[in-house]
This record gives structure tokens, sequence and C-alpha cells, in this order.
């Protein structure tokens, strides 16, 4: 009779918590809301913020510079532009002039950023919110090009699917292309190990709440980009980098992108075992135009928000296992 | 011709265990889907070669004068295959309309030939193995069901793994991301689609499983008590079905199955009530026969009505006003006339006489592709197939009757046979879905060119009453 029992109850217990494809649902609506202050993505994954808080074994500075810094935006596919002008302060000018090599395909023609030029897309666009095959674009776009969910099914599903699928702007998408980060920032742990990469990307921007906030400008912030690896007694440890005084665009908008990165070898840092990944910054500078002061990065005070706009998350040609 | 017979009869008692061998199991791998389109393309060519088999089969069962007498339905047949796979829309789907290289023309011209002869094999199956002695009614049902039902027990528990029992209700109006795209969870299942797992729309993902399910409908003619032994095993077979259904669960899939289950009741107490009176039988055939007319009258003004629409759009109204309680259902039935009438440019006022005929020859995801499968199957296929899909409907009514009428043996096989046609083509008279995979929402997957066509196809086969040209037509 138990025996009986135990196997009813095994397959009922098996249906009742096995559920991989439903153990991050979201309400509809979740992060989609039109309020700014309401998207605020700030989970720490696993025991990211732990370790995030107590135990980051190596901290680097990089500054914006070819030789042992961080590349931003600062110009488009047609290049170009200054730091302090907000009509170029974004793109992947730099990345591309000082690495050209990254922005080739297999057969070595050049990849576009996305926009920029008329005619030009990041992504296949069936309207907001709708799957498309992006397929055409994976030899022409170079975050198509780049995107992990390409290669590595896993990065595919969750929330965060949005830091991997090659979008780079809104496209009319709104707030299903990005993340919006405040000052508590968030974690997550990848679905792989890193076996080996040359260098880190990420597809921000500055996005506001703030009067007047149409207009666009640059904000200066310092990043701070956290990876996690495995220390030998099982405990996460982070390796920080922070890239100081960034120029991002801002713009309620919110279509101006940068990529911002750097090699790993300039950072000091051995990518073989990264599991983890955190993002926090501080905000520098606004200089907002209609307000008094500075928008604050603050989502919990009243008044006006900063607040970083994550759209990918790129470790291109990587190795993962 | 009596040599000829001589020798079919050698042939038969030779092979006809391997016939019915080779039949049921690649009638088996077809319900279980192996292979994706890929293996049904596979299984649709193969299913025509050894269709050819059949031949000396049928010149048994047939003399030459019964066969003319069947080619008034194996001709329409026929082009109604020739239709479903080679149609205006699948000639502009596969590219062997526009542009393209000749070697990619031609691979198309034969992935949509193997679907016609696929469809043409496996009616031919279904109607040859009927006659074959070395295959028994229970096995041609083992092998039918236990590919469905192999079938499910796989993706039903890879569902349940994936997603939890009770999932439709546990997360109603939930929703997942998927490469940066929201996707609701309660309208998903899986689908075994090749040799991995794919997301699908419930409505598509089900089929199977409401297959499975309403073969129920046979245990009305088994008794539990005399036939202890295939009651048990009928009644698992159609309980794996409806379990599939009952944790998702999946309420359509319940009621269809339900209704072939009413069905069988229905059937198996009228049948009761009628034995040895056959006053009574005649009054059941009588209003068979009015309700089987009134039926055609319906459809043929409902078709006539969609014909003559003009920009009026009288029906299209008249429908949507109808069915606007069914979220979805027809309301693209002025688009659809459109579609087919003006190959989606109503606007010039011309009829566009392809695209009424052969089906809307824009492959385009623009097409508006409903619930109601004859509506799907109209834009597609265009208005000759469907016209012929309708004469099949009302004759595979009227043959069902003649085919659960005859007498007393095998009761249970042709209930079964006939509460899975009626339970898959209500379903997907209300149910179908043309662009079933959730993460491709750009693939076209027609109903028509599934398994399950084929499986019908071959179900239609097993309960086709020939004709026969001495006895006068035995169709009443």
């Amino acid at each position: 009779m138990n025996k009986r029992r135990l196997l009813l109850l095994a397959p009922t217990i098996f249906g009742l918590c096995a559920c991989v494809d439903t153990d991050k649902v979201y309400p509809q609506g979740a992060y989609l809301s039109g309020t700014f202050v309401d998207h605020v993505y700030d989970v720490w994954e696993g025991q990211t913020k732990q370790a995030f808080q107590t135990n980051i074994k190596s901290k680097v500075t990089l500054e914006n510079k070819k030789e042992g810094g961080y590349f931003c935006g600062n110009g488009n596919s047609y290049g170009g532009g200054t730091a302090s002008d907000a009509s170029t302060c974004y793109g992947y000018g730099q990345a591309k002039e000082w690495h050209p090599e990254w922005f080739r395909n297999k057969e070595g023609k050049d990849l576009v950023w996305g926009f920029g030029n008329a005619g030009e897309t990041d992504i296949v666009n069936n309207g907001p919110g709708k799957w498309a095959d992006n397929s055409p674009l994976y030899e022409t776009v170079y975050s198509q090009n780049k995107r992990l969910d390409r290669f590595y099914e896993k990065f595919s599903r969750g929330y965060l699917s949005k830091l991997y699928n090659g979008q780079i702007k809104c496209n009319g998408w709104s707030y299903y292309a990005m993340m919006v980060i405040s000052d508590q920032g968030f974690g997550t742990m990848f679905p792989y190990e890193l076996v080996d990469a040359e260098y880190f990307g990420s597809v921000v921007l500055v996005g506001t709440d703030a009067e007047g906030g149409d207009k666009a400008r640059p904000v200066i912030v310092n990043i701070d980009y956290t990876f996690y690896k495995y220390s030998d007694s099982g405990s996460l440890e982070g390796y920080q980098v922070t890239v100081k005084e960034a120029v991002l665009s801002c713009n309620a908008g919110a279509a101006r992108t940068s990529l911002v990165g750097f090699k790993f070898a300039d950072a000091g840092i051995d990518p073989k075992s990264i599991v983890g990944f955190s993002l926090t910054y501080e905000l520098v500078k606004d200089e907002c135009p209609n307000i008094e002061g500075t928008p604050s990065s603050d989502f919990s005070k009243d008044g006006y928000h900063d607040g970083i706009c994550l759209y990918e998350l790129l470790f291109p040609d990587s190795t993962w296992l | 011709m009596e040599n000829k017979v001589e020798s079919a009869k050698k042939f038969t008692r030779r092979y006809d265990t391997v016939f019915a061998f080779l039949t049921l199991e690649l009638v088996a791998l077809t319900c279980f889907g192996l292979g994706g389109v890929t293996g049904l393309r596979i299984m649709e060519i193969l299913g025509f070669f050894i269709s050819l088999f059949a031949i000396p089969f049928l010149r048994l069962n047939y003399t030459q004068e019964d066969f003319k007498a069947n080619l008034k339905v194996i001709i329409p047949l026929g082009v109604l295959f020739l239709l479903i796979g080679c149609s205006g829309f699948f000639c502009r789907l596969y590219g062997v309309l526009g542009n393209g290289s000749f070697i990619n023309k031609l691979s198309s011209i034969i992935v949509m030939l193997a679907e016609s002869i696929g469809l043409l094999g496996f009616f031919l199956f279904g109607m040859t193995i009927n006659g074959n002695k070395a295959a028994k009614k229970d096995f041609i049902l083992y092998a039918l069901l236990g590919g469905l039902a192999l079938y499910c027990v796989i993706v039903g528990l890879y569902s349940v793994a994936r997603y939890g029992i009770f999932y439709a209700a546990r997360f109603n109006g939930m929703f997942y991301y998927y490469k940066g795209v929201l996707f609701p969870v309660s309208t998903e299942g899986k689908m075994l689609l090749g040799f991995s797992f794919a997301e699908v729309s419930l409505k598509y993902g089900c089929i199977a499983s409401i297959l499975l399910g309403s073969s129920g409908a046979c245990l009305f003619a088994i008794s539990p008590k005399n036939d202890r032994r295939r009651f048990a095993i009928f009644a698992s077979l159609s309980f794996i079905g409806i379990l599939y259904n009952a944790v998702i669960p999946y309420l359509p899939g319940l009621v269809f199955i339900g209704i072939s289950f009413l069905f069988g009741l229905v059937y198996s107490l009228i049948r009761r009530a009628t034995k040895n009176n056959e006053g009574a039988q005649k009054k059941v055939r009588f209003i068979f026969k009015i309700v089987w007319f009134v039926l055609i009258g319906v459809a043929a003004v409902v078709i006539l009505l969609f014909l003559i629409e003009s920009k009026a759009h009288l029906i299209s109204n008249l429908c949507n006003a109808i069915f606007h309680r069914v979220p979805g259902f027809v309301s693209n039935t002025l688009s659809v006339a459109d579609d087919v009438l003006y190959n989606g440019a109503p606007d010039l006022g011309k009829i566009n006489l392809g695209s009424l005929l052969f089906g809307y020859n824009e492959a385009s995801l623009n097409v508006h592709l409903t619930r109601f499968f004859p509506l799907n199957f109209l834009v597609e296929n265009g208005l000759i197939a469907f016209l012929l899909l309708v004469a099949l409907v009302f004759f595979a009514m009227r043959n069902s009757r003649d085919f659960l009428a005859r007498g007393e043996d095998d009761l249970f096989f042709r209930l079964a046979v006939t509460g899975m046609m009626l339970a898959a083509f209500l379903y997907v008279c209300f149910y179908a879905d043309e662009i079933p995979l959730a993460h491709q929402s750009t693939t076209i997957y027609p109903f028509s060119q599934s398994n399950y066509m084929m499986v019908l196809m071959f179900l239609f086969g097993l309960s086709y009453v020939p004709f026969k040209a001495k006895e006068g037509n035995n169709h009443e």
C-alpha cells in the first residue's frame, strides 16, 4: 500500500516541483510599465550581492584611452564626433577605430552598428515584443553577430535574455528592449562558465525622467563591472573593473546607446572560470537643462532620476562551458 | 483476367504479412511524428511506394467493374490531394513561383508532390489493410494508437518536467522571457519536432492526444466483463490521451474527447434500442438522411453567400456578429474573403481567378489565417480544393454511417476509427493553428500538410465502404 502511494506521490511532487520553464515567470506588464521608476531591475542572483559587498578580490580603474584603457561610444558607424557632443557620444566608434579586427565577419567584411546610417537596423522588427528571425542579420550587424544566445541556448531564457539577444536600441519596443538599473545595481549568475574571451562589451545609455530630458545631452558616469568566479573554498569572489568617467548619451527617448568595454588583459583579469556578473554605477555629472540640480540615480527618492539603461552584454567570440 | 486474379492471390498469400507489417509500421511512425517535417516527407514517399504493393490486394477485393464504380470517389480524392500538396499558396511558399534556382524549384516540386502522393498512399493503406487477413483489427489500432501514445507519453513527461502539472491553470496570465520577448505560459505546450522538442501552441500540440483520447469511443462496444483484456488495453491507451490534456489542463481537448465518447455512447444506445427492429432502424436512417441533407443545404448556402460576398461584406459581418463571443473565431472572415476573392487587394474590385481557384498566391504571413481549418484551407488551397473537401466531409459522414452499420463484428474498431475522425476534424474546425511554433512565429505549419492529415486519410481509408458495381450502390 505504501509503495503504491509512493508511486502516485512521486510524479505529483515531480510535476509540481520540476518546472524549468516556469521558474521565472512574470505577470503581464511586469517590467513593461510606462513609468520610468517602476521599471528598475535590482535583483542580485545567488551570492552575487554578498560577494560584491564582502569579497572583492581585485579592483582596477580604467581610463578612456586606446592603450590599456576602456572604449566608450564616441561616434557611430560613420565615425567622428567628440565625447562632449551629445549627438555623437554614442555608437561604437572608439572600439572600431582601436580594434577594427573585432568588427569583421568571417568573410572579412565590416559589421555595422545597426543604426546611424539610413536603412540599417539592429534587429528584424516584427513590432514591439514580437519574435522575429534575426538570422539574416548575423553576418552584417555587430551585435547580431556576437549575441550570446546565438551560440549558447541557455542565454535565451529569463528576463535577462534581453541582454543577450542582439537588440541594442529601442526600435519602438520601449522597455521590452532594455533594463533600467538604479544605483542599487544588479547581479546575475551566468548559465555557463566562461572558458575564454578577449574582451567584454556592454551596450548602455542613460535614461531619465527629468523634465526636458528629451533633449539629448552627455552624462558622465563611473561604471563598476564586477565579474565573479568561485574561489577554492567554493564561495564567490569578485573582480571589479571601474570605467572612470564614461560619457554616455542621455535622452528620455533613449535610443543612442554606446558600446562600453575593455580587453580582459588590460583589466588584468583572466576571464577563465567567470560565472557571474554585476553592474553598479555612480552618476558623476548630468547638466540637465530646465531643472535645478542633478537628477538622482537613487530611485527610492522622489524627484528626477537618471538610470543606466542596459541593452546588451557582450563577450564576443567567447567560449563557454 | 483469371490469370491476373490468380497471380494476385498468390502475391497476397505470400506477402500479406509483410505488407501488413510495413503498413502498420509506417502508420505508427507517422502517428509518432518521427523525424519532424523531413521525416514526414520520407514517410509520404515511402507510403506511396509501399502502397503500390496494395494493387494486387485491390484486385482481389474489387472486380474491374467495382474498381470503375469507385473511381467516382478515387479521382476527386486524387485531385484533392494534388491541390493540397501543390496549391498556388504552397507554390509561392516553397519558391516554385517567382525567382529562384532550378534545383531549388525542383526540390520544392518534389516536396509538394510527396505531400500529394503521401496522402494517396495513406488512403490506400487504409483501404487495403481492411481486407488483409494478416492485419487483425486490434493490431491496426495498436499501431495507430501505439504511435500516438508513445508520442504523448514522451512529450507529456517532458512537458510536466518543464512546466509542472496544471501549469496552464497555475500560470494563467503569466509570461516568460525568451530571447528578450515575452511569451504566455498557459497557451503553450511542447512538441516533438524531429529529434528535439519545440514550444508549440496548445491548440496544435494537443491534436495527437485528442486523437488518442477519442479512440475511447470504442469502449462502448467492448464488454469489460467478457473481454477484459481488450477493454483494459484500449481504456489505458485512451486514458493516456485524456491524462495528457488533464495535467495541462487543456479544456478544449477534454471537450472534444468527450464528444467522441458521447458519440460512442449514443451510437451504441441507438444500436441496442433498434436491434432486430427494422422499422426503428429505418427511422434512424431517415433521420440521419434529413440531418445530412439539412447540413448540406446549410453548407451550400453559406458557401454561396461567401462567394457572392461583395463590398457590402454582409457575410463577414454576420459571421463576426454570430461568433463574436468566441475570441478569434472567424474574426478574420472579411479578410479571408478578400484574400481569396481579390488576392488581398479588394480595392481593385476585380476577382482574382487564380487566387480563387488555387489558393491565395502570395505566401506572405499577412494571409489571414484563422482558428477555423476549412477557412484556412480555402485560403491556402483555393476554392476547388475547398469544395472537394466539403464534398469529402459529407461523403465521409454518409460513409461512416455505412461503415458503422456493417454487422456486429469488430464494432469496437469501427467506433474507434469513427470517433477519432469525428473528434479530430471537429477540433481543427474550431482550434486550428497554422503558425503553431511559439518561438518561430514566421513558420507556417499547415494542418493539411501535417502528419495528422496523413492519419486522418488513413482513418478515412479504413472506414471506406466501397461501391459495388454488380450489387448496385452500397451507399444508400
